[in-house]
């Protein structure tokens, strides 16, 4: 099910750019107030995946706007960062933690060109994603690794390595499940 | 090879340990309803100067409604006997993220009276700790009260085996929880009953056969077989004495029974076998088993 999930994503992805405006307005955060100063902007969306099955059996995803979830709602978040200043802004980093009651779905990272880094521990260490973690020793004493349940991911960052040019826009996502 | 057998359960514990830890959160009650999942991002950079700066987002929220969640379990089977009450055992489980209410309905394929127990006493056996289910809420459906969200409730259900049932026959009787929040959430667990029941063939025959003269000895013999799934117990046979014939005293036999008889043609019973005998009254001290366990009993008369 889950394969299929992804093989839909760029349809979502397109839905998500549509609706983006339906949300709440974006909180606009000046360092300075004069112009030409470096200006980001940094708007979340979020959106409910609905999984239906058509008439031939065939499960179709589906997305909509989200009021009241119940547990097990896949939520996908999209975030925008835009320079809305008038020059670029250099070593640009998105940070989101991943939601209380909800569960990463590690697969849905999507990273538009960005590094991404995750934190198991609340944000006091980053490791390369997806993080890898111990799962004890195989026949010959070699550590076994395995990666890190959804579950275990507290928060997420996304690096631009270079500068942001005023007006551009880098555009990354995640699901979550809600428990 | 020593160290592979040591190390190789490691593995397979840190693997399952692992594997257990992702499902739980799968499979344990979700997010309390009401609880608000938010989200915010933050950006950091710096600007052309190097001057580090943040900006936050807006912030998304997403509410958890209630969900309604049942679990009846497991299906049972047993064998019951004509006569007999069956309990079963089951666990009501709330897997809702509220507290709810769980109604429970039983419903036996075969009509029989169905009945629900609080299993207050040792859990998973009738015994003198278990109450009657009461219905908390007086809605008319018996329910073990308010459970929090993935809190269970351990009953028994009491099925009633008429007692003349026929052998071989199978009720099943489906016990539902539906949720009061949500009664489109419902969950159920069958319970069937089959019932071993004793079927007795009994076979007369007498010797010798065929048209006899007066003054003839008659040998009776009755033999009775247990054809059924159930053992017989108790089994008394009781035969008159054919009219036109006389007892032969001391002639009634019949291993491993009481042999009692009436003098008043059935009025009552005793241990004498003086003449009159009127009836003759086998009381077998053994249940006939089931398939096939057998008792043979005789007597003799004289043709008058």
């Amino acid at each position: 099910m889950m394969s299929r999930v992804k093989s839909h994503g760029p349809r979502y992805a397109l839905a998500l750019v549509v609706l983006c405006s339906l949300f709440g307005g974006p909180a606009l955060a000046q360092e300075a107030s004069g112009n030409g100063a470096a200006t980001m902007q940094v708007e979340v969306s979020v959106l409910q995946e609905i999984i239906r099955t058509d008439e031939s059996g065939q499960a179709i995803v589906e997305t909509k706007p989200v009021g009241l979830v119940i547990p097990g709602t896949i939520l996908a978040y999209t975030l925008h960062a835009t320079n809305r200043g008038g020059s670029a802004v250099f070593d640009a980093r998105i940070e989101d933690p991943i939601p209380d009651g909800t569960t990463l779905l590690p697969g849905s990272v999507a990273a538009d060109g960005l590094i991404i880094t995750a934190s198991l521990d609340g944000g006091e260490s980053w490791q390369s994603f997806p993080v890898f973690v111990a799962a004890g020793e195989d026949a010959a004493g070699q550590t076994v690794y395995v990666q890190a349940p959804g579950d275990s991911y507290t928060h997420l960052r996304w690096f631009l390595d270079g500068p942001l040019p005023p007006g551009a826009t880098k555009e990354v996502s995640f699901k979550v499940q809600v428990r | 090879m020593k160290l592979f057998r040591i190390r190789m359960p490691f593995l397979a514990t840190a693997l399952l340990m692992a594997g257990l830890f992702s499902i739980q959160h799968a499979t344990a009650v979700g997010t309390p309803s009401g609880i608000v999942i938010s989200n915010q991002a933050t950006v950091d950079f710096t600007d052309a100067n190097g001057n580090a700066l943040q900006v936050l987002s807006n912030i998304v929220t997403t509410t958890v409604s209630q969900v309604a969640g049942v679990i009846v379990d497991p299906d049972n089977s047993s064998t019951g006997v004509p006569g007999d009450l069956v309990y079963y055992a089951h666990r009501v489980t709330n897997t809702g993220n509220n507290a709810d209410t769980i109604n429970l309905s039983a419903v036996s394929s075969q009509g029989w009276a169905v009945q629900f127990w609080a299993d207050a006493g040792v859990i998973g056996v009738f015994d003198a700790g278990d109450v009657l289910l009461g219905d908390s809420d007086g809605d008319g459906s018996p329910d073990p009260g308010v459970l929090i969200a993935d809190a269970f409730f351990d009953i028994l259900v009491e099925v009633t085996v008429p007692g003349a049932t026929v052998d071989g026959t199978v009720d099943t009787t489906t016990v539902t929880g539906t949720s009061l929040f949500d009664p489109l959430v419902t969950e159920s667990a069958v319970n069937t009953t089959t019932i071993a029941a004793p079927t007795l063939a009994v076979v007369k025959s007498v010797a010798p056969a065929g048209n006899q003269p007066p003054a003839t000895t008659l040998t009776y013999t009755v033999l009775m077989t247990n054809n059924g799934t159930g053992a017989a117990t108790a089994v008394v046979v009781n035969d008159p004495i054919p009219a036109n014939t006389t007892y032969v005293t001391g002639s009634a036999a019949g291993a491993g029974t009481t042999i009692e008889y009436s003098h008043d043609g059935g009025g009552s019973y005793d241990a004498s076998d003086a003449a009159p005998v009127t009836h003759i009254r086998w009381t077998l001290a053994a249940a006939l088993a089931a398939g096939g366990g057998s008792a043979t009993v005789s007597f003799q008369v004289i043709i008058n």
